[in-house]
């Protein structure tokens, strides 16, 4: 007859194993749809930077660009709100890595970036004000929830306000050039108009700065 | 004079508190840096649900217990010290007990300070066969009841703290468990008496589980760990074997169940028998009474360890009593991981929140910028030990023959989430005040129950 620490060994192990591939689904499914959204934003970018190029191919930027502007900036806002969904899929999903995902994030965000740098020098202006944003990625900081919840507020009420946010401690080569760039060397850190502002910047010392235009 | 100062920081509460909460930090820092903290929880969660589930199954097997027709000749012995307020209604409630047999009863005062004497004196008059002993100078529960034993004539005795009321059936429904002379002793179902604050309703709860579904899971295993103080009954011939109960020990409760454990008896359980005790009604007296009975469990433990893990005491040295252990320890370390996660976001929200205040003062309200509670998918884990929880919990009203209302609830969350927390920190501190060595005594201001 089979002991009772036995059969409850297996009744335990069933449930976990249960349990377990519960879990493993639901995080997969979330981190799934991460990737997808960060999918379809490569493509959306890609497109836009191949209609980038034939405007400076065939000089066609009075026509072209703004409607680049336009799809740029609804770029870096489905940018913005898929960093909220990684970082919430990041402390959420305990079975799924998401590191690449993250990976993927931050080049595209640093990629955006320079588009959005070469859509300027085609196109004249592309009418957004950039905020680099610098956090840590590794590292609990108050001040950096902090300068993120005063980002937000500046960009729902400036329609020419768009914040690209950086971890500073992934050791990856574009963000470290980008950090070098501006002197880095603090978390939270902002820059606006090649400005680098060091420790949590307020809301209006951002706002004297981004010339905004109000929604 | 160093020395009489050095001893007088040993005993010291603030003391051991500091040292608890240093070796807390620094004990736990360290391992926490080590071992992630999903690999503690998953294995503290598999832990809990396959005790769990073993002790399911031993409760669902449970069969008839095998009754004898006869009635021994039985003492009953009452130790009391302080318990002016309870006496009364003790000894009358052990004058009520329908017993085949006349009951010898005998109350030792142990020296105690207030009217219990003039009680006792009062009651002697209303019961002239009530037999009152009294210790010149306040000896200790243990002694106490050592004293009565040498005056018991009973071939079962009954011990019964004073401030605890049995129903009038239970002694002849316990007594029917002594089925053959390996049985040493049995044990009722204890319950709280008048729950009336929040304290007293989480403890009703936590009686229910305890002394309901554990007890009886653990009595199939034959491996109760403690003898309730409230009310017990042992055989008069075991008691004498094994020499009484241990003078030295302040959960000689424990002690004598794992003496007997020990020397080869069983301890059988009938949840039909009830008694009722009266239980701490504050925080900080429930805390004092848990740190005596955590701190006997860890003196027991090192005086029984050749029990541990010895499959010579059957299912008792090879599961019951290793596990107590192993899932109070695993309990402690889940805690202290949730405390020192929370405790560390906390500090660190309060430096932050400074430096946030000095740019925008506005946002220190904002809770976007505090952490929020460590929700992930591990809680799915516990979903399921949350369910087995409720499933115990509602089996243990079912045995205590209580229905489960609306009233219940608030404590029973209580019950099932904080109060863990509270009794790991008990235990965590029972564990720092065994290694300092501050002197283990019996409260006086604690509303004793062993």
């Amino acid at each position: 007859m089979v002991s009772v620490y036995v059969k409850a060994l297996v009744i335990t192990l069933v449930l976990f194993a249960g349990n377990y591939f519960f879990v493993k689904y639901l995080d997969d499914s979330r981190a799934q749809d991460l990737q997808t959204r960060v999918s379809d934003l490569e493509e959306e970018m890609q497109s836009a930077r191949t209609l980038l190029l034939y405007t400076q191919t065939y000089n066609r930027s009075t026509e072209i660009c703004p409607a680049l502007e336009e799809t740029t900036r609804a770029q870096i806002n489905k940018l913005y709100d898929l960093f909220s969904q990684l970082q919430q899929t990041e402390s959420s999903a305990v079975l799924a890595d998401t590191a690449r995902t993250k990976r993927r994030f931050i080049l595209a965000n640093s990629e955006l970036w320079l588009y959005l740098r070469q859509l300027e020098s085609v196109c004249g202006s592309s009418g957004i004000t950039p905020i680099l944003y610098f956090y840590p990625d590794q590292r609990d900081c108050v001040e950096c929830r902090a300068q993120a919840q005063i980002l937000n507020s500046v960009r729902d009420a400036c329609s020419n306000v768009r914040v690209f946010a950086f971890p500073t401690d992934l050791d990856l080569g574009v963000v470290n050039a980008i950090k070098s760039r501006y002197s880095i060397t603090t978390t939270p850190s902002i820059v606006i108009n090649e400005k680098t502002l060091a420790g949590i910047t307020s809301r209006d010392a951002i706002l004297s700065e981004v010339a905004c235009i109000k929604n | 004079m160093i020395k009489k100062m050095l001893e007088g920081l040993r005993n010291s509460f603030w003391f051991s508190a500091l040292l608890v909460v240093g070796l807390f930090a620094a004990f736990f820092y360290a391992l926490f840096a080590v071992v992630p903290y999903l690999a503690i929880f998953l294995a503290a969660n598999f832990l809990f649900v396959y005790v769990a589930v073993v002790y399911l199954l031993k409760f669902w097997e449970k069969g008839e217990q095998k009754l004898s027709n006869k009635f021994p000749s039985a003492s009953v012995i009452i130790p009391c010290y302080n318990s002016a307020k309870t006496i009364d209604r003790c000894v009358e409630s052990v004058f009520a007990l329908e017993y085949p047999r006349k009951l010898q009863v005998i109350v030792v005062d142990d020296a105690s300070t207030d009217a219990t004497k003039q009680k006792l004196l009062q009651l002697k008059k209303r019961f002239p066969s009530l037999e009152i002993m009294r210790h010149p100078r306040n000896q200790g529960k243990a002694r106490s009841l050592n004293l009565a034993l040498t005056k018991a004539k009973g071939e079962i005795v009954a011990c019964i703290d004073s401030d605890t009321y049995p129903a009038r059936d239970a002694l002849k429904r316990m007594v029917r468990l002594f089925n053959n002379e390996r049985v040493g002793a049995v044990t009722a179902l204890v319950c709280v008496e008048k729950p009336r604050n929040f304290v007293q309703k989480i403890q009703e709860i936590e009686y229910y589980v305890a002394f309901g579904f554990w007890h009886t899971a653990l009595a199939e295993l034959d491996g109760l760990i403690v003898t309730p103080g409230p009310m017990s009954i042992y055989s008069a011939a075991a008691l004498e074997k094994i020499g009484g109960f241990d003078e030295d020990n302040i959960t000689e409760d424990m002690e004598i169940a794992l003496h007997l454990q020990s020397a080869g008896y069983k301890i059988r359980l009938t949840t039909d028998a009830v008694v009722r005790t009266d239980v701490p009604d504050s925080w900080a007296k429930l805390f004092k009474q848990r740190l005596r009975w955590l701190r006997g469990k860890i003196f027991n433990g090192r005086k029984y360890r050749h029990m541990l893990f010895n499959s010579k005491y059957g299912d008792f040295g090879r599961f019951v009593y290793p596990v107590s252990f192993a899932v109070e320890l695993l309990g402690v370390v889940v805690v202290s991981r949730i405390l020192f996660l929370h405790g560390g976001n906390f500090i660190n929200d309060l430096l932050g929140a400074v430096g946030v205040a000095q740019v925008d003062a506005s946002l220190v309200t904002n809770l976007g910028i505090y952490s929020g509670a460590i929700v992930n998918s591990s809680v799915f884990f516990f979903l399921f030990t949350i369910m087995v929880w409720l499933y115990i919990v509602w089996l243990s009203f079912g045995i205590a023959k209580q229905k489960i209302n609306v009233w219940h609830v608030p404590p029973m969350v209580v019950f099932m989430t904080l109060y863990s927390m509270f009794i790991s920190f008990v235990y965590f501190s029972g564990m720092v005040h065994e290694i300092v060595g501050t002197e283990r005594r019996w409260e006086n201001k604690e509303k004793v129950k062993a």
